[in-house]
């Protein structure tokens, strides 16, 4: 099991969640994050100005699934949250020890 | 000790009547076994279970009274009971004191005071019990006035630790705004001032009305069930009404499982949650008159005639002021019936009432009299409304008002969004209140501002006021599903909204509308994730209004187009574009572009002329390089340009102008376009080409011999997506292939570009952007204009 984790720009959350819904992922974790690569934000937009930020919006998706899953998952955050533009985020993969349901004891792949 | 009494019969009774037959089973042993200790002991229930009202799940409060026994004495009959309260996993609080103790604790500790209240004998001795209650009275008596504001003060702060309103979508049914604590709250204070033992007696006094007390018997007996069913629910002792609880609590409570059913519910209970409130604040109005006449700052019951002009004036004053309505004067207005005619001065004025200070609390007094409902009938159905979202923390028409006070923060929290309007703009004030009217019904932004265009023509609004009004109901989601759901790094995204909102003045009211409403929403509904995201959007939004003002004239045209052209192709069209040609060549542009994407062309060129000389239109697939292609081959083929309007479209197509002027008589742009196709297939190697031109006919030569300075500016303030590359210098032909190329090596894209000439001086701009769509950093930019200025010195020296 991998757990991918994603960082893309906000307003490409609905492409990306329909096209791994496509490629049958029933569930992700989505959190509002803010951080910084190379991208240099808005301290060139409005230099001199009140608006000086360091930390830009982001989304951050975290994703568990088999092993064979991986490929196509990356392949399908990469076409959709692809803008060509610097600030399209970052993919990082995982190894993943174990995994459990809940509410019924399940262990590894049968909890995703 | 007498507390008041609602109800007989209830389950909680019930329970109440067991548990104390079980207690006394578990002393009786050892009064057997010390028959002197009947009279040393007493066992007594305080709180709801001292009321008599034990529901399922709460805490067992219990006094241990004694005549001062020992430790060991006292532990006997303590151990006794508790060990198996607690085996039995009841939550109990006790206190174990002589009645002494018991009351100079009282002045202490305020819960314990009130707890006393309700103090009832479960078994042991009557001569303690006694003791206490005549010491009790003893405690209460000549100390109106300093108990009363002691409770006063211990509610507030109950309330203000919660921090919630009435219609707060997830009620604490026990120390919320109207909840048992308040029911509890108006008798410990009709018992401390007035003497009274139960609610019956408030009606005997004339405190309350018969149908107030069946009003209040009935929401208290509808919070005790729902409280029940709750603890029944969870298992456990769960007092706030959390919104995954509501369907089955209401499914429990008989009403229908479904959503409706539980809207319904919601709504009633809302309504049982307010009489209790508003009957607690009745009697603390009255007490206040009686002990604080002089600080009592209220809009009184006065002679009201003519209704009219009464009703606009008390309003009037509440929002300006602030003051709350007297008692007699809110019965007044619950319980009279209007004419139209009687409202129509309060109509007249409402409007301008919402940006005074205070009008959150008129809105809820209206709401409370029902004057809300004769003046705006559309807000019966949103009265306690349930908004069932991730986000919504208040009914609907709590939430409503709450935008509309969520404005007035907003004037010292952005002050630089106000500073263009009106002032008051009432007309934002109005749309704040008015913006959900239609929530729960599809397209409910659409379909609001079509009520709205109906009220507000009720209000006595009109022209640009109606229309504002209308745009800012329409339209207020642009905003944040704009910030949240599109790529603010394309130009064309900020353009759509300049477009719309058209003014600066309008984008100020409507960030604002936006910013209250999600402030009224929740915490959750405007995160710095999102505010962030928001400010970025009106920040460069502002900077496109910076340019031109406004965009009503620009939006006139794309209005114009899109009547007669397909919208996606008019939404297309980059703003600057718009502003530089006429509705004719607009739509002669966009028919170009539909032609180009059908046929399936490399270029579609096509030359016009005019008064000014051959317009040349080209469009083509955008690329790194075009703009250098392009005036490099129109320049290799004879052509000087004497104006260029160079733009990308939405769809990665360059659309661009060049006023072209023949350097030969046998220029032929036929072979310009051949050329040009050569040298994108890369047959050709223009720069080479070029090169070998060098030198002949083309290559000016200056006519005289002191050429005018020429002036490089980088701005990086102009535009929020762009730094700007201005050139102003000497006019030469191949200047500007020159810059292009330069630009394009250095690896920078060019988003627009703009070339004219005055006498024999020529004005470059350029849009730039770095390769991954970023502005340029300043070493960038610094670098980039030591190259053009080297080249600038070559050429036009």
């Amino acid at each position: 099991m991998k757990k991918i984790e994603a960082i893309i720009k906000p307003f490409k959350l609905e492409e990306v969640k329909e096209a791994l819904t496509e490629i049958g992922i029933q569930g992700m974790t989505i959190s509002e994050v803010k951080g910084f690569g190379r991208q240099k934000g808005h301290q060139e937009i409005y230099r001199g100005a009140e608006y000086v930020v360091d930390f830009l919006p982001k989304m951050k998706l975290e994703i568990v699934v088999p092993e064979e899953m991986v490929d196509r998952v990356v392949e399908a955050i990469l076409k959709s949250a692809r803008t060509g533009k610097i600030g399209d985020g970052k993919i990082f993969i995982y190894p993943i020890e174990e995994a459990l349901r809940i509410r019924t004891g399940e262990r590894g792949r049968e909890a995703l | 000790m007498g507390p008041g009494r609602l109800g007989e019969g209830s389950i909680e009774r019930e329970r109440c009547f067991y548990f104390d037959k079980f207690v006394k089973d578990l002393w009786d042993p050892l009064f057997r076994e010390r028959p002197g200790a009947r009279e040393q002991v007493a066992l007594v229930a305080l709180g709801g279970y001292g009321e008599g009202y034990l529901c399922a799940g709460s805490d067992i409060d219990l006094l241990f009274l004694h005549t001062g026994l020992s430790e060991k004495e006292l532990s006997e009959f303590v151990e006794r009971l508790i060990y198996p309260l607690w085996d039995y996993r009841f939550e109990v609080t006790y206190r174990i004191f002589t009645p002494e103790e018991a009351l100079n604790f009282a002045l202490e500790d305020p819960t314990f005071l009130t707890a006393l209240f309700s103090a009832r004998l479960i078994y042991g001795s009557e001569g303690l019990f006694a003791e206490l209650t005549r010491g009790f009275q003893r405690l209460i008596s000549g100390r109106a006035k300093e108990l009363y504001l002691r409770l006063k003060k211990f509610r507030e702060a109950r309330l203000a630790r919660l921090g919630e309103e009435v219609y707060f979508l997830e009620p604490h049914l026990k120390d919320g705004p109207g909840g048992l604590r308040d029911f509890q709250f108006l008798l410990w204070a009709g018992r401390i001032v007035f003497g009274l033992e139960e609610l019956g007696d408030f009606v005997r006094t004339g405190l309350l009305t018969p149908e107030e007390e069946r009003r209040i018997s009935e929401a208290v007996g509808f919070l005790r069930r729902v409280r029940e069913t709750l603890h029944h629910f969870c298992e456990r002792k769960e007092d706030r009404l959390f919104m995954e609880y509501q369907p089955e609590v209401a499914r429990r409570l008989g009403y229908s499982p479904d959503r409706k059913g539980t809207e319904a519910f919601m709504t009633d209970l809302f309504r049982a949650l307010s009489t209790i409130k508003e009957t607690a604040e009745d009697l603390m109005d009255t007490v206040e008159d009686l002990f604080f006449p002089e600080d009592s700052r209220k809009i009184r019951f006065e002679f009201p005639i003519p209704t009219g002009a009464f009703l606009r004036r008390i309003f009037e004053t509440q929002a300006r002021e602030g003051f709350p309505f007297d008692r007699y004067l809110k019965k007044y207005l619950r319980g009279r019936s209007f004419r139209p005619e009687d409202l129509e001065e309060l109509r007249e004025a409402f409007v301008s009432l919402l940006p005074e200070p205070a009008s959150l609390l008129m809105l809820r007094t209206m709401r409370t009299t029902g004057i809300l409902y004769h003046l705006l009938p559309e807000f019966r159905p949103l009265q306690g409304k349930v908004q069932y979202d991730l986000y919504h923390l208040y009914a609907l028409d709590e939430h409503l008002f709450l935008t509309v006070e969520a404005l007035h923060r907003l004037r010292s929290e952005r002050p630089d969004l106000w500073k263009d309007l009106s002032d008051p703009p009432r007309e934002l004030y109005f749309a704040a209140l008015l913006h959900d009217i239609a929530k729960g019904e599809p397209r409910h932004a659409e379909t609001g501002a079509q009520k709205v265009q109906e009220i507000a023509r009720r209000f006595g609004l009109s022209g640009e006021a109606l229309e504002e009004v209308v745009f800012l109901v329409r339209h207020h989601l642009l905003l944040v599903d704009t910030a949240l759901r599109r790529d603010l790094g394309e130009e064309k995204v900020a353009e759509d909204v300049a477009l719309k909102v058209k003014t600066p003045r309008r984008l100020s009211s409507l960030y604002l509308l936006t910013l209250a409403d999600s402030q009224a929403t929740g915490p959750r509904a405007l995160t710095s994730w999102k505010a962030e995201l928001l400010e970025e959007l009106y920040q460069k939004v502002l900077k496109l209004f910076q340019l031109r003002k406004e965009a009503t004239d620009l939006a006139r045209k794309r209005e114009a187009l899109l009547r007669e052209l397909p919208s996606w192709l008019v939404k297309s069209v980059p703003l600057p574009q718009l502003e530089h040609y006429d509705l004719k060549t607009l739509k002669h542009l966009c028919l170009l572009v539909e032609r180009f994407l059908a046929s399936g062309q490399e270029l579609l060129a096509e030359s016009l002329t005019r008064g000014e000389g051959c317009h040349l239109f080209v469009i083509c697939r955008d690329r790194f390089g075009l703009l250098a292609d392009l005036c490099g081959t129109l320049l290799a083929a004879g052509f000087r340009l004497r104006r260029v309007r160079a733009f990308t479209w939405p769809q990665g197509l360059a659309v661009d102008e060049f006023l072209v002027e023949p350097l030969f008589p046998e220029a032929d742009l036929r072979d310009w376009e051949a050329l040009f196709l050569k040298v994108s297939r890369k047959e050709i190697d223009l720069a080479a080409l070029l090169a070998r031109k060098t030198g002949s006919i083309w290559r000016p030569r200056s006519k005289i011999k002191w050429s005018p300075p020429s002036e490089i500016k980088i701005d990086q303030e102009t535009s929020a997506f762009y730094t700007l590359l201005e050139i102003y210098t000497p006019e030469a032909p191949f200047l500007l292939y020159e810059i292009a190329t330069i630009i394009t090596q250095s690896g920078l894209g060019i988003g627009k570009a703009l070339v004219s000439e005055k006498e024999d001086m020529a004005a470059f701009i350029f849009y730039l952007q770095t390769g991954g769509g970023e502005k340029l950093s300043a070493q960038e930019a610094e670098e980039l204009r030591r190259k053009i200025q080297k080249k600038l010195k070559e050429v036009v020296l």
